[in-house]
């Protein structure tokens, strides 16, 4: 089943400077639990897709559906962004409670269900601490635990990795991949790096440059290697990468 | 992250020499204070500076001791006191309530914008005789110069706080479907609380300048009309009495504002 449908979405942006069309056409499906990820040359308006998805921006055409529900008015979506953004006054525990608190949800179960996660996810012991004490790695956790607190059913990753240096960027994307296959999250990465969406996605769609359209929709056939580190190493992970690579020249 | 360390040796040397330092400096503090107080009452006693125009430390005190037995040192002192504590609260809360209006309504700033700076570039002093004849001589002239001095600027530097705010923050908040007051209270305002305390820094000295200027201006009472009074009369021990009074209400202001500024940050965690 699709739980999120785009169709034929296009956005022009406005300013003094003139109009600029960002998106032209763009169609795609994401599958329950499934794993997309969106690439395309830099500045082709892949950003501008997880706003629209979100809500934070309207189409100026074509129409977005999750659950068959317009993106607009859906709550089930949780965004993460290539900075943590915790807030530096607040304990992690009080960061994790920030989307529930905004939303009025922070009931007794609510805060169970954040412990249980804390839990789950090592950071139990660093509850009570500020964001500043924790290593790059743990507060991109916390920020995952703070989009998971709200139960979100697609979790948006806008560059979500790319401000961490590289082994701690290996790691994180082990431990980010294993928490959405658990918690049966689907999932749309926004990168620039190919090897990455590769190793995580089960889906990648390539877009042309602006006003982008899609241009290929490829099927990844991985999931037998159980972590995206392993992928990376693979040989079928290595002939995609080369058949995109050339899409995007 | 916050370990505790074991005591070794070195660590114990490490606290004995950082401890030592500062004890050397508030000794050397106290010694420059000392010295300059004694230097100034030796050339006085010795007759190298004529006491009439210089004063010296002993006539000072002899001047605050007499103004005290008349007992109207405290009305002094409680007046400006009470003025520069109202002026500073009200300057530095409406200062913040303007700059938050400001930033909530985009287009209302745009509009302001060219008042607010000409009123930031005229010296409020100008204002002096404008302000006697509209609300009168008194205390009230005198806390509305202190906080005219005040206002514009703290507007000023909340908004710009509150306009520097960083965006993905926002955007993480809007991605909750937070509202505009939720913006607000859960993440501009705790966000420029550094702003704030700087503001508060800043207005604590100000607030002298407003209220000895008010009371130049006009008044009957307080800190500021004795010094006027003691300069017409060519009394400068009065002059100076009053002013080293002045430094030390000031003093003690700042360290309460200190005070403030540790309860703060230890709640921010800033």
């Amino acid at each position: 089943m699709n739980i999120l449908e785009l169709k034929n979405v296009g956005l022009t942006y406005f300013s003094k400077n003139g109009e600029t069309k960002a998106l032209d056409d763009i169609s795609f499906d994401v599958k329950n639990s499934e794993f997309v990820s969106i690439v395309g040359p830099s500045g082709c308006g892949k950003t501008t897709i997880l706003s629209l998805i979100s809500g934070l921006l309207s189409p100026t055409k074509g129409s977005i559906l999750v659950e068959g529900q317009d993106a607009k008015i859906s709550n089930k979506i949780g965004y993460m962004f290539q900075k943590d953004e915790l807030f530096e006054w607040r304990t992690i525990l009080k960061n994790i409670y920030l989307g529930l608190e905004v939303q009025g949800k922070l009931s007794e179960e609510a805060k169970l269900r954040v412990d249980k996660l804390l839990q789950k996810y090592g950071l139990w012991e660093f509850r009570n601490s500020h964001p500043s004490e924790l290593s790059g790695g743990m507060r991109q956790r916390a920020a995952l635990i703070r989009t998971l607190a709200l139960q979100p059913k697609i979790m948006l990753l806008d560059e979500a990795f790319s401000a961490l240096d590289y082994q701690t960027r290996l790691n994180v994307v082990d431990d980010v991949y294993k928490i959405l296959r658990e918690e049966k999250i689907a999932s749309i990465l926004v990168t620039h790096d190919l090897a990455e969406a590769i190793s995580m996605s089960d889906k990648i769609v390539v877009l042309t440059k602006r006003p982008a359209i899609v241009k290929s929709i490829h099927q990844v056939n991985l999931l037998d290697i159980p972590t995206p580190f392993e992928r990376r190493e693979s040989v079928e992970s290595k002939k995609l990468f080369n058949k995109i690579w050339e899409e995007l020249q | 992250m916050k370990n505790v360390i074991p005591q070794s040796k070195e660590y114990a040397k490490y606290l004995s020499k950082a401890k030592r330092t500062k004890i050397f400096i508030i000794i050397i503090q106290i010694g420059i204070l000392l010295s300059l107080i004694g230097l100034w009452e030796l050339l006085a006693v010795t007759g190298a500076i004529d006491t009439f125009i210089m004063s010296c430390p002993s006539r000072i005190v002899t001047t605050i001791a007499t103004i005290a037995a008349s007992g109207e040192l405290w009305l002094h002192i409680s007046t400006t006191l009470y003025e520069a504590i109202i002026g500073f609260v009200i300057a530095t809360a409406l200062g913040t309530l303007l700059a938050m209006l400001l930033w909530w309504n985009e287009t209302l700033r745009r509009i302001l914008d060219p008042f607010i700076v000409v009123l930031n570039s005229l010296p409020k002093i100008a204002l002096g005789p404008i302000i006697i004849i509209w609300v009168g001589i008194g205390t009230a002239s005198i806390v509305l110069m202190d906080v005219l001095i005040m206002v514009i600027i703290t507007t000023l530097t909340m908004l710009a706080a509150f306009v520097n705010c960083d965006n993905g923050k926002i955007l993480l908040l809007r991605s909750y479907n937070a509202n505009k007051f939720q913006i607000l209270t859960k993440l501009i305002i705790p966000n420029s609380i550094c702003d704030f305390i700087g503001v508060l820094k800043v207005n604590v000295g100000l607030t002298w300048v407003g209220t000895i200027m008010g009371e130049y201006l006009n008044s009957r009472a307080g800190l500021g009309y004795l010094i006027v009074y003691g300069g017409q009369i060519f009394n400068l021990d009065l002059v100076m009495a009053s002013t080293v009074i002045l430094c030390l209400l000031a003093a003690v202001m700042y360290f309460a504002v200190a005070w403030i500024e540790k309860i703060i940050k230890k709640r921010y965690n800033n």
